[in-house]
C-alpha cells in the first residue's frame, strides 16, 4: 500500500512539473498571435492572475497539492471552468467508449487468439493471424476514416460526428438509441485497433502453454482435448493477458484521442490533446492525475486478481 | 456463442433501422441550418478568444453587435450607431446611437453600455479587441452625453474611429458585465443585441443559436442554427457530402475542390477571407541583419511555384505590400523573382562560396538558416521544404524545424528563431491599425523613413491622409520588406445550395457570419448573395470514380491474399486438428 501511495505522490508531482517544462505558456493561447508581442507585462500579469499562474512555482505547487485533497483542481485557462467539472463531464464518454472497447476487443481478440492457438496450423490460424496482424498494423484514424466513409458517407446509415444528437431527442429510449448510434463507429474502431494486439498476446501465450509438459501429461491421462485446452492451457494463459489489459487500461485512454478526434467524440483524450496545445496547466494536471490514478488502480486490481487465478502467486498468509 | 450472436444481430438492426439523418430544406425562410465548425471557441464572449483554426469574431458577432458594420468595408456603414461626427482634427467624435435597440434579456441598449464597454476593454485583461481602446488609437475617454449620444476622445487624431475602431469592438451590456471581475472565468452564455441568441453550448460538441425575433433590423432569415464542432477535416467534409450538415466553416482544401464540386447540391464559392502565409525573420541574427541579404533571399523565392505546387493553383502570389490584395488598404506591388540577381547581390555583399561546398559563407560561417513551422499544418511544411530547394539554388542552406504551436510561439516571443512561418489572419491583413502596431511588435520593423511616416500617420486627421501614408509605407517594403509574404491562399467555402443559398461573401470574413443571415445586409454592404451571382464552375468528373476504383482494387487484393493463405494452409496441414 505504501508503495502505491509513493507512486501516486511521484505521479502527482510529475503532473505538476511536466506541463510547465514544455515551452510556451497559457498566455500564448489566450491572446491572438498578432498581438501577443504588443501586450504589456501588466496585462500579461492580469490575464495570468485570473488563474493564479502568476504566483511563484512553489506556491502554485502547494496550492495544487492542497487543492487535490479538497477536490479542487483549479480553473481551466481555456474554458474558465472548474477542472473537476470538465473532467467529470468527459469521463463518462471515455469510460463507455474505452471500457466497451476493452471488453469487446478482449472477447473478440483473445477469443480468436485462443482459438487460433488451439488449432495451430489450421486454416483458421493462418487466416486469423494474417487478419489480426493486418488490424494491428493499421493506424486508428485510418480504420476510423474507412468505417466513416463506408457507413456514414457511402451508405449514409450512421452520423458522422458527435456523441449526442444536435436537436434534443427527448429522453428515454429515443435518446439511448441516438447515443448508441453515435457510439457504434468509434467503439468498433477502437475495438478493432485493440483486438489485433490482444489476439497476438492470447495466441502466443496459449501456444506457449500448450507446448508445456503438463499438457502432455494431461493428454496422457486421457482428458478430452477440450478440457486440456480450456481447463489447463487457457487458465494459465490468462495471466499474461490480464497483465496486458491492465497496462493497456491507461494507454487506451491516450490512444482514444485519435479516434475521438475523427468522430468528434467528447472524451478525455480530446480534452488532453486540446489542453496540451493550449498549455492549459490546470486541466493537464487534473487529467493526468485521473489517468495516473486509473492506471495505478488497474494494476492494483490486477495484483489482487493474480492470486485468485494463479495459486503460485499466492503468499503464505493469503493461503 | 449465443450472446455474441444476439449482440451482432442487435448491432446490425441498429444500423439498418436508423433513419438516414440530414436532408435539406427547400424554403427561403429556413427553419434550421446545420453548420459544422472546426473548433471550440468557448462561450463566445469577446474574451473567449482561441487562435485559428476556426471562426472567432464571426461567431461572437452573431450574438454581439458593433457600432459600425465591419472594419474591412470601404466606407463606414452605421450599425448600432446612426452617425459619427468628428471635430476638426478628428480627436473628438460624437456618436449617435440607434433608438429602440434591446438586449437579449429585454433591457434597453443605451449610451451607457457603449461608454462602459470602452472603459472595460481599456481597464480589463487584454483580449482580441482591447488594443482598439488601449493602443491604436488610445481612447482617452468614452462618455455618455445622453441616452443615445456618446463622445469619444482620442489622445491623437483618430480618423479611422468610425471606419475601424467602432466597427471592430463588440458592445457589452453594462448591466451584466459591470458585475464580472474575471472576464476569462465568466462562463455564462453571453447576452448581446445581435441577430442570434446563444441558447446552448456543449463544450467540444456543439453550439445552438436561436433567432432574435426582436432584432433591430427585423428577424434573421434562419430560425435556428445548429453548430456541431467537428475537428477532423475529413470527417467534416464527409458530413457535408452525406448531407448531415448544410455547410462547413473550414475552407475547402485545394485537393478536395474537384470532388466536392461534383457532389450533388454542393456548391463552392470564394469567400474572400483574408489569409496569407508569410515568413517573419529575425533581423538580429547575422546574416539576416543585412538588408541586402534579406533582399536576395526574397528574390530567390519562386512564389508562383509555391502557389502551383502547394496550393494546386488556388491562390495568389505574395506581395511585398504585406496586406491582403482585396483590402482597401493594399498597395499593388509585385514581388521580384530573380535568382540571378539574388546571386549577384550576395556576391557583391561578400557572401560567397569560398570553400566550394555549394554553400556560401558569411564571416567565415556557412550560411545555414532554419525556419520554424507549425507541425500541425502540412501545407506550411510542404512550403518550407520547397523553399529549401529554391534557396539551395543560390547557395543558402535552409533547415525546416516543425514544432507544436506552443513551442512555436514561445520561440518567437523569445526571438529564438531565424525564419518563422506565420499565418496572416484578417485582422492583421485588413486592419491598418493592427498592421502599424504589428510592424514593430511582431515584425520588429524599423528604418528611418518608416519612423518618419509612422509619426505622420499618427498625426493624420483624415482617412485619405492615413491611406496615402500607409501606401507610402508599403512602398518602402519593396526594397526593405518587413516579412516575406509567400502567398495568399484562396478561401473557397462549400455549402449545400438546397438548404440555404443566401450566403454573402464578405471581404475578410468568408461566408459564415451574421450578414449572410440578415436580409438588409446585402444592400447595406453592396455585396451580392450567392443565390444572385453565379457560383464557381464545377469541375470535370473523375475524382470520385478514381477513389472508388482504388478502394475496390484494395479490397480485391486483400480478398485474393486471404484466399491464397487459406488454400496454402489447407493444403499443408489437415492432420493437426482438434
Amino acid at each position: 500500500m505504501a508503495q502505491y501511495a509513493l507512486v501516486v505522490l511521484v505521479a502527482v508531482s510529475l503532473n505538476f512539473a511536466i506541463p510547465r517544462l514544455a515551452p510556451g505558456t497559457p498566455i500564448d493561447y489566450l491572446v491572438p498571435s498578432e498581438q501577443v508581442a504588443t501586450i504589456t507585462p501588466e496585462q500579461r500579469e492580469r490575464v495570468l492572475a485570473q488563474f493564479g499562474l502568476e504566483k511563484p512555482l512553489a506556491e502554485q505547487y502547494w496550492l495544487y497539492l492542497t487543492g487535490i485533497f479538497q477536490g479542487d483542481l483549479g480553473y481551466s485557462t481555456q474554458q474558465g471552468r472548474p477542472v473537476v467539472d470538465m473532467l467529470l463531464e468527459r469521463l463518462p464518454w471515455t469510460l463507455v467508449l474505452v471500457r466497451g472497447a476493452i471488453t469487446l476487443s478482449l472477447i473478440i481478440g483473445a477469443g480468436a487468439g485462443f482459438l487460433s492457438a488451439a488449432r495451430r496450423g489450421g486454416r483458421m490460424e493462418v487466416g486469423g493471424l494474417a487478419f489480426f496482424m493486418f488490424l494491428d498494423s493499421m493506424p486508428p484514424f485510418w480504420i476510423g476514416m474507412l468505417l466513416l466513409v463506408l457507413f456514414s458517407g457511402y451508405l449514409n446509415l450512421l452520423p458522422v460526428f458527435g456523441a449526442l444528437p444536435l436537436t434534443g431527442a427527448g429522453g428515454g429510449f429515443g435518446l439511448t438509441f441516438e447515443v448508441a448510434q453515435r457510439l457504434v463507429l468509434p467503439l468498433l474502431t477502437l475495438t478493432l485497433v485493440r483486438a489485433g494486439w490482444l489476439f497476438l498476446v492470447a495466441r502466443s501465450s496459449l501456444a506457449g502453454e500448450l507446448s508445456e509438459d503438463y499438457i502432455v501429461m494431461a493428454e496422457a491421462k486421457g482428458l478430452s482435448r477440450r478440457r486440456v485446452v480450456l481447463g489447463h492451457g487457457v487458465r494459465n494463459a490468462l495471466l499474461p493477458l490480464m497483465t496486458a489489459v491492465a497496462v493497456e487500461a491507461g494507454t487506451v485512454v491516450g490512444g482514444a484521442t485519435v479516434v475521438e478526434t475523427v468522430f468528434s467524440y467528447p472524451g478525455l483524450g480530446r480534452l488532453i490533446y486540446e489542453s496540451v496545445l493550449s498549455r492549459d496547466y490546470p486541466v493537464l494536471q487534473g487529467a493526468f492525475l485521473l489517468l495516473a490514478v486509473g492506471v495505478i488502480a488497474a494494476n492494483f486490481l490486477a495484483d489482487l486478481l493474480y492470486p485468485i487465478i494463479d495459486p503460485r502467486t499466492r503468499t503464505a498468509d493469503v493461503r | 456463442m449465443r450472446p455474441v450472436l444476439v449482440g451482432v444481430l442487435g448491432l446490425l438492426m441498429l444500423i439498418v433501422l436508423s433513419p438516414a439523418t440530414g436532408g435539406a430544406q427547400q424554403t427561403q425562410e429556413v427553419e434550421r441550418l446545420t453548420i459544422a465548425t472546426e473548433a471550440d471557441k468557448g462561450n463566445l464572449t469577446p474574451y473567449s478568444f482561441r487562435p485559428p483554426p476556426g471562426l472567432h469574431s464571426e461567431l461572437t458577432n452573431l450574438i454581439h453587435d458593433t457600432l459600425f458594420l465591419d472594419p474591412y468595408t470601404e466606407e463606414p456603414i452605421p450599425w448600432l450607431a446612426t452617425e459619427a461626427t468628428p471635430n476638426s482634427d478628428a480627436t473628438t467624435w460624437t456618436v449617435t446611437l440607434r433608438d429602440g435597440v434591446t438586449w437579449h434579456d429585454g433591457e434597453e441598449f443605451t449610451a451607457e453600455d457603449v461608454a462602459f464597454t470602452y472603459e472595460y476593454y481599456k481597464e480589463g485583461p487584454a483580449n482580441r479587441y482591447s488594443h482598439h481602446a488601449s493602443e491604436v488609437p488610445v481612447i482617452e475617454s468614452a462618455e455618455a452625453l445622453d441616452a443615445s449620444t456618446v463622445e469619444f476622445t482620442c489622445e491623437q487624431p483618430c480618423p479611422t474611429l468610425d471606419l475601424i475602431t467602432l466597427a471592430d469592438l463588440p458592445i457589452l451590456p453594462k448591466h451584466i458585465w459591470e458585475n464580472v471581475d474575471d472576464p476569462q472565468t465568466y462562463t455564462d452564455l453571453p447576452v448581446g443585441t445581435g441577430p442570434y441568441k446563444l441558447v446552448e453550448y456543449v463544450e467540444d460538441q456543439s453550439y445552438r443559436f436561436e433567432a432574435n425575433e426582436d432584432y433591430f433590423l427585423g428577424p434573421p432569415t434562419v430560425q435556428e442554427i445548429e453548430m456541431p464542432i467537428v475537428p477532423d477535416p475529413s470527417s467534416m467534409f464527409l458530413a457535408l457530402e452525406s448531407g448531415q450538415v448544410d455547410t462547413v466553416t473550414r475552407n475547402v482544401p485545394p485537393e478536395l475542390e474537384e470532388r466536392l464540386g461534383e457532389t450533388e447540391n454542393v456548391e463552392l464559392v470564394e469567400g474572400n477571407r483574408f489569409s496569407s502565409i508569410f515568413y517573419r525573420f529575425n533581423a538580429e541574427r547575422p546574416p539576416l541583419d543585412q538588408q541586402e541579404f534579406r533582399r536576395a533571399l526574397d528574390m530567390a523565392i519562386d512564389r508562383q511555384e509555391l502557389v502551383d505546387t502547394v496550393l494546386l493553383g488556388s491562390g495568389r502570389v505574395g506581395s511585398p505590400s504585406f496586406m491582403h490584395p482585396d483590402s482597401e488598404w493594399y498597395r499593388p506591388e509585385d514581388a521580384t523573382f530573380d535568382p540571378e540577381q539574388a546571386q549577384t547581390i550576395l556576391d557583391e555583399a561578400g557572401i560567397t562560396d569560398t570553400d566550394g561546398d555549394g554553400i556560401r559563407e558569411s564571416d567565415g560561417e556557412p550560411v545555414s538558416l532554419s525556419v520554424i513551422v507549425p507541425a500541425n499544418d502540412p501545407q506550411q511544411i510542404r512550403t518550407a521544404e520547397l523553399i529549401t530547394q529554391q534557396l539551395e539554388e543560390i547557395g543558402v542552406e535552409l533547415q525546416v524545424e516543425s514544432l507544436d504551436p506552443g513551442t512555436l510561439s514561445q520561440r518567437q516571443n523569445a526571438r529564438d528563431f531565424e525564419l518563422a512561418s506565420f499565418q496572416g489572419v484578417p485582422h492583421l491583413l485588413g486592419d491598418p491599425t493592427q498592421m502599424i502596431e504589428s510592424l514593430e511588435s511582431l515584425l520588429f520593423y524599423s528604418n528611418p523613413e518608416y519612423e518618419e511616416l509612422k509619426s505622420e500617420w499618427f498625426q493624420a486627421s483624415t482617412v485619405e491622409q492615413q491611406s496615402e501614408l500607409l501606401s507610402e509605407i508599403q512602398a518602402l517594403f519593396v526594397d526593405d520588406p518587413p516579412a516575406f509574404t509567400l502567398y495568399y491562399p484562396d478561401t473557397k467555402y462549400a455549402y449545400n445550395s438546397s438548404a440555404y443559398d443566401g450566403w454573402l461573401p464578405a471581404e475578410g470574413h468568408g461566408i459564415h457570419h451574421k450578414w449572410s443571415l440578415i436580409p438588409e445586409a446585402s444592400e447595406m454592404m453592396g455585396i451580392e448573395r450567392v443565390s444572385q451571382s453565379s457560383t464557381l464552375e464545377e469541375n470535370a468528373s473523375g475524382g470520385r470514380a478514381a477513389v472508388y476504383a482504388l478502394v475496390g482494387a484494395g479490397v480485391i487484393a486483400l480478398l485474393a491474399l486471404a484466399v491464397l493463405l487459406w488454400r496454402r494452409s489447407a493444403r499443408k496441414t489437415d492432420d493437426d486438428q482438434i
